[in-house]
C-alpha cells in the first residue's frame, strides 16, 4: 500500500491566517519532484510560490484557482516515490504549519517548537509534530558535516586563521611566537601570551598595547564633553524633515486575466478600427404585452443582418479582405466583476424566441461560474451590448476586429413623440450602431440600422 | 567540546555574555517565549528572565529606538531582526541616532549595542525575507558590520561585539546557519573584530569574500587547486572598520582578485574593496579585479534564486579568466 503524505499549508508570511489558490502547477496524478514548483498562492502580502515538499506523485489538491486555504490545513497529497530522494523527514519541507485548526487541543509545548531544519536533517532527534508559527517558506539546509578550519603554515608556522587574525590585530609576529600547540601549532594563548609580554612585536611597528579603549575607535575622549543633545530638538520636539506628502487615494493594481485581456483587446481595436457611430430610437408602441427585451433586439439584429449582410462580416484589414457570413452569431457582452467577457450566441439566425432566451441564460450561467469554454468566447459575427439595462441612452461601443459592427441597446424610456394630429406618449429604445468604416458603407450601416429599427417596432 | 551549527554558536555566545554581564540583554520579536523566529535565542528567556530576554511589538522601529536607548543609558542590548529585509525601520534609529552619539557627545555618550539580522537567501524565503544589504550600513560611519561564517567565528565575533563599546550590526548568514558544525569551546574567548581571516593559503588568485559565500568561495578554491591553481581564501568578516592590509598583502603575492559577495553588483561592498586595489595596489594586479555577485534586481523568489546568487562555477569561471588575463 503506497504511503500518502499529506502537505499542510504552511505560513507564507508572519501569522497569516490564509492563502488562495492562484494557480496550481500540477494535476492530479503528475508526478512531481522536490522543490519543483507545486502552486502559487496569493497571501495578504504577495504571490509565493510553494515548492514540493515530496519527490512523487500528486494524490489530491485541495482546492482549486481562487479557493481560500485556511495555513495549517491540507494542500496536497503526495505518494511519495520511494526511489528518489526525499528529504528527511524531521525536516520534511521545512515549512512551518499554522497552528492546527481544532477545538480544544492542548497548548502546545515550546521545547517542542522547531524551525526549519532545527533538527539538522535527522528523524531520531526530532522533537515530534512540527507545530510552528514560523515564517519560513522554504527549506534551510542542514547537515551534521563536521567543519574543521585548516591549519596554515604561512611562512613555516602553522596556526588557524582565527590565530593568524589575532596575531594581525595584537600586531604579534607569529612567526617569532614559541608554539605550544601539538606538533608545532600556534594557539590563541600563544597569541595572547607573545603580545602580552611583548616578546614577538611585528616587525619595526611599535607595538601597540592593547587598552581599555583599543576598541573605541570613532573618536577620543576629549576632557571637557559637552553636554548631551537629547533624543529630541533642541527645542525638545520631534523634529520633521521631510515635507508633508502627497495622499495617494489608491494603490496601482496589476491587471489580471480578464480584466487585462480587455485592457489588451480594446486599445488594440481602438488601434485598428475606424469606427462610425450611427443613433436612432427604435418606437415599441405597438408591442403587444410583455415581451423578451433582449430576444427581440436578437431578432432584430439577425433580420437586419439578411437584410445588409456587409454589417454581418468580419473584415482584414491587412489584405484587405472581408467575409460575409450566412449565418449569424452574435457576441453579447457580459459585465462581470473580473471585466468583459463576450460569449457567442451561436446561430441566433435559426433560433426562435424561447431558444434564443435559453441560450442566453446558458451564456450567462456559464460565464459567472467561469466554466465557459474559450472557444465560446471568440468566432461571433457581429456583436450586442444591452448596456441600458442598467443606465444610458447612446453609446459608441467598441467593435473589435474581425468583427465589423456592434449594436448597443441603451435604456428604454417613454417619450413624448409627434404624431399625425397630436402628440403621444411612446416606449422607445435607444439604439446606437457602431461599425468599422473601412468595411462597410454609411448607406449599409444606415439601411442595416432602418432595417433593425423596423423590426423592433413590429406588435410581436 | 561540543559540535555544534552557527545558529547554536549565537544562542552559545548570548548565554555566555548574558550569564557574565548583567548588562547584556536581548530584545526583538518573538525572542522570549518563541526563542526567536529561527531559535537564536532558545532557552534565554528561561534562563535570564523576561527583565533581560524581551519580546517586543511588531514594531522594528520600535526595537531600534530602544535599543539605542538603553545602549545609552549603560546597558548592552543585542537586538534582533527577524530577517534582514525588515530591517529598513530600523535604520533612521541606526544611522542617525546609534551610529552618530559618540560623535555628537565627543565621546561621552557611546552606544554598545548589537543588532543582529538574519541575512542573505538560499532558504527559499517569501519576499523580504532573503535580503543581502550590509553595503547599506558599510556607508554608515560609526557602524562595525560583521559577518560571520562559521559556528566559531559566530561565538567568538558575537561575543566580541557585544563587548564593543560601540554600535555592531551582527549579519548571520541563516543559509548556513544549520549547513555545518564546528568545534567551538564555550570559554567565553572573542574572535578580534576588524580583521580579516585568511581560511586558505595560496599564491595565484586571491578570493575575497564574507558569510554565506564563504562556503561557495572554499569549494572553488578546491575546484582550482584539482587544475593545478592556488587560490587564497579570505574571509572580511568585518567589513567595516576594513582590514585592507590583509587583502592587500595577500593581492600583492597573487596579483589576482576575485571578490564574491551575495548583494547587487552596482555599490555592492565589492566595489569599495575593488576602488582600493585599485587606489593602492594597481601595480601589483596582473588582471582587472573580478566581482562574483548577486544582480541588480531584488532577490528573487526560490525558483531563480538560487540563480541569483553567486555559484561556485561562477567563482571558478571568474578565477579562471583573471588567470587568463596575463
Amino acid at each position: 500500500m503506497a504511503d500518502i503524505k499529506t502537505f499542510y499549508l504552511p505560513d507564507l508570511g508572519e501569522g497569516l491566517p490564509d492563502a488562495t489558490v492562484v494557480e496550481w502547477h500540477v494535476k492530479v496524478g503528475d508526478t512531481i519532484k522536490l522543490d519543483a514548483p507545486l502552486v502559487s498562492m496569493e497571501t495578504a502580502k504577495a504571490v509565493v510560490d510553494v515548492p514540493s515538499p515530496y519527490t512523487g506523485k500528486v494524490t489530491k489538491l485541495h482546492g482549486a484557482a481562487g479557493d481560500i486555504i485556511e495555513t495549517g490545513a491540507a494542500l496536497a497529497e503526495f505518494e511519495p516515490d520511494p526511489n528518489a530522494k526525499q528529504r528527511a523527514e524531521a525536516e520534511s519541507t521545512g515549512h512551518h504549519h499554522g497552528p492546527k485548526k481544532s477545538v480544544g487541543s492542548a497548548a502546545p509545548d515550546n521545547s517542542a517548537k522547531v524551525v526549519a531544519s532545527d533538527e539538522g536533517g535527522e528523524i531520531a532527534q526530532s522533537k515530534g509534530d512540527r507545530e510552528d508559527e514560523g515564517t519560513v517558506v522554504g527549506a534551510m539546509v542542514s547537515g551534521n558535516h563536521v567543519h574543521v578550519e585548516q591549519l596554515s603554515s604561512v611562512g613555516g608556522v602553522k596556526a588557524v586563521p582565527a590565530v593568524r587574525a589575532l596575531a594581525k590585530k595584537l600586531k604579534v609576529d607569529l612567526s617569532r611566537v614559541r608554539p605550544t600547540g601539538d606538533g608545532g601549532v600556534v594557539t590563541m594563548k600563544d597569541v595572547k601570551d607573545a603580545a602580552a609580554n611583548g616578546s614577538a612585536p611585528l616587525g619595526a611597528a611599535p607595538a601597540r598595547a592593547v587598552h581599555e579603549d583599543a576598541g573605541r575607535h570613532l573618536a577620543p575622549r576629549l576632557p571637557e564633553p559637552e553636554p548631551a543633545r537629547g533624543p529630541t530638538s533642541l527645542a525638545g520636539k520631534p523634529v520633521r524633515t521631510s515635507s508633508p506628502s502627497v495622499h495617494a487615494s489608491g494603490q496601482p493594481e496589476q491587471l489580471k486575466g480578464v480584466r487585462r485581456n480587455m485592457a489588451r483587446v480594446m486599445a488594440d481595436a481602438h488601434a485598428q478600427v475606424v469606427p462610425t457611430t450611427l443613433v436612432d430610437d427604435a418606437d415599441l408602441h405597438a408591442w403587444i404585452g410583455k415581451q423578451d427585451i433582449t430576444a427581440r433586439l436578437i431578432r432584430a439584429i439577425v433580420t437586419a443582418c439578411k437584410s445588409v449582410p456587409a454589417l454581418n462580416a468580419w473584415f482584414d484589414g491587412k489584405n484587405l479582405t472581408r467575409t460575409l457570413h450566412p449565418h449569424v452569431d452574435i457576441g453579447i457582452a457580459v459585465d462581470t466583476e473580473e471585466g468583459l467577457f463576450v460569449p457567442a450566441l451561436r446561430n441566433a439566425d435559426v433560433l426562435d424566441g424561447a431558444g434564443v432566451r435559453a441560450a442566453i441564460k446558458r451564456l450567462r450561467t456559464q460565464v459567472e461560474d467561469r466554466s465557459i469554454p474559450a472557444s465560446e468566447l471568440s468566432g461571433y459575427t457581429i456583436s450586442l451590448s444591452n448596456f441600458g439595462m442598467f443606465a444610458g441612452r447612446y453609446a459608441t461601443p467598441v467593435v473589435v476586429p474581425p468583427c465589423v459592427a456592434i449594436v448597443g441597446a441603451g435604456k428604454l424610456s417613454h417619450d413624448v413623440v409627434a404624431v399625425m394630429g397630436g402628440i403621444e406618449v411612446h416606449r422607445r429604445m435607444p439604439i446606437s450602431l457602431t461599425f468599422d468604416h473601412r468595411a462597410a458603407t454609411g448607406g449599409e450601416a444606415a439601411r442595416f440600422l432602418k432595417a433593425l429599427l423596423d423590426d423592433l417596432a413590429q406588435p410581436n | 567540546m561540543a559540535q555544534i551549527t552557527l545558529i547554536e554558536a549565537v544562542t552559545q555566545a548570548l548565554a555566555y555574555e548574558m550569564a557574565h554581564d548583567d548588562s547584556v540583554v536581548v530584545l526583538g520579536e518573538d525572542v522570549g517565549v518563541n526563542g526567536g523566529v529561527f531559535r537564536a535565542t532558545q532557552g534565554l528567556q528561561e534562563k535570564f528572565g523576561e527583565l533581560r530576554v524581551l519580546d517586543t511589538p511588531l514594531d522594528e522601529t520600535t526595537i531600534a529606538g530602544v535599543t539605542v536607548g538603553l545602549a545609552a543609558q549603560g546597558m548592552k542590548p543585542v537586538a534582533e531582526a527577524q530577517f534582514e529585509g525588515f530591517i529598513y525601520p530600523m535604520m533612521e534609529q541606526i544611522a542617525c541616532h546609534a551610529a552618530r552619539l559618540r560623535n555628537r557627545t565627543r565621546g561621552r555618550i557611546t552606544v554598545p549595542a548589537v543588532w543582529r539580522a538574519p541575512w542573505g537567501g538560499g532558504i527559499r524565503a517569501p519576499e523580504h525575507h532573503s535580503e543581502a544589504n550590509e553595503h547599506l550600513f558599510t556607508n554608515i560611519p560609526g557602524l562595525r558590520v560583521v559577518m560571520p561564517s562559521s559556528p566559531a567565528r559566530a561565538y567568538g565575533l558575537l561575543l566580541a561585539a557585544i563587548r564593543d563599546p560601540d554600535p555592531v550590526m551582527f549579519f548571520e548568514p541563516k543559509r548556513i546557519y544549520r549547513q555545518y558544525k564546528e568545534e567551538v569551546p564555550d570559554d567565553g574567548e572573542a574572535l578580534p573584530l576588524d580583521v580579516c581571516f585568511v581560511l586558505r593559503d595560496g599564491t595565484d588568485v586571491t578570493i575575497v569574500t564574507w558569510g554565506a559565500q564563504v562556503k561557495e568561495a572554499l569549494e572553488a578554491a578546491d575546484a582550482l587547486a584539482e587544475e593545478g591553481i592556488s587560490a587564497e581564501v579570505i574571509d572580511v568578516a568585518t567589513l567595516t572598520p576594513l582590514d585592507f592590509d590583509t587583502i592587500a598583502e595577500s593581492v600583492q603575492k597573487t596579483g589576482r582578485c576575485v571578490i564574491v559577495h551575495e548583494a547587487p553588483k552596482t555599490a555592492g561592498f565589492g566595489a569599495e574593496i575593488a576602488a582600493r586595489l585599485a587606489e593602492e595596489c594597481m601595480y601589483d594586479l596582473l588582471a582587472p579585479v573580478e566581482r562574483v555577485t548577486g544582480f541588480d534586481t531584488h532577490i528573487p523568489l526560490f525558483r531563480l534564486e538560487m540563480k541569483y546568487l553567486p555559484s561556485t562555477e561562477r567563482v571558478v569561471e571568474a578565477a579562471k579568466k583573471a588567470l587568463a588575463a596575463s
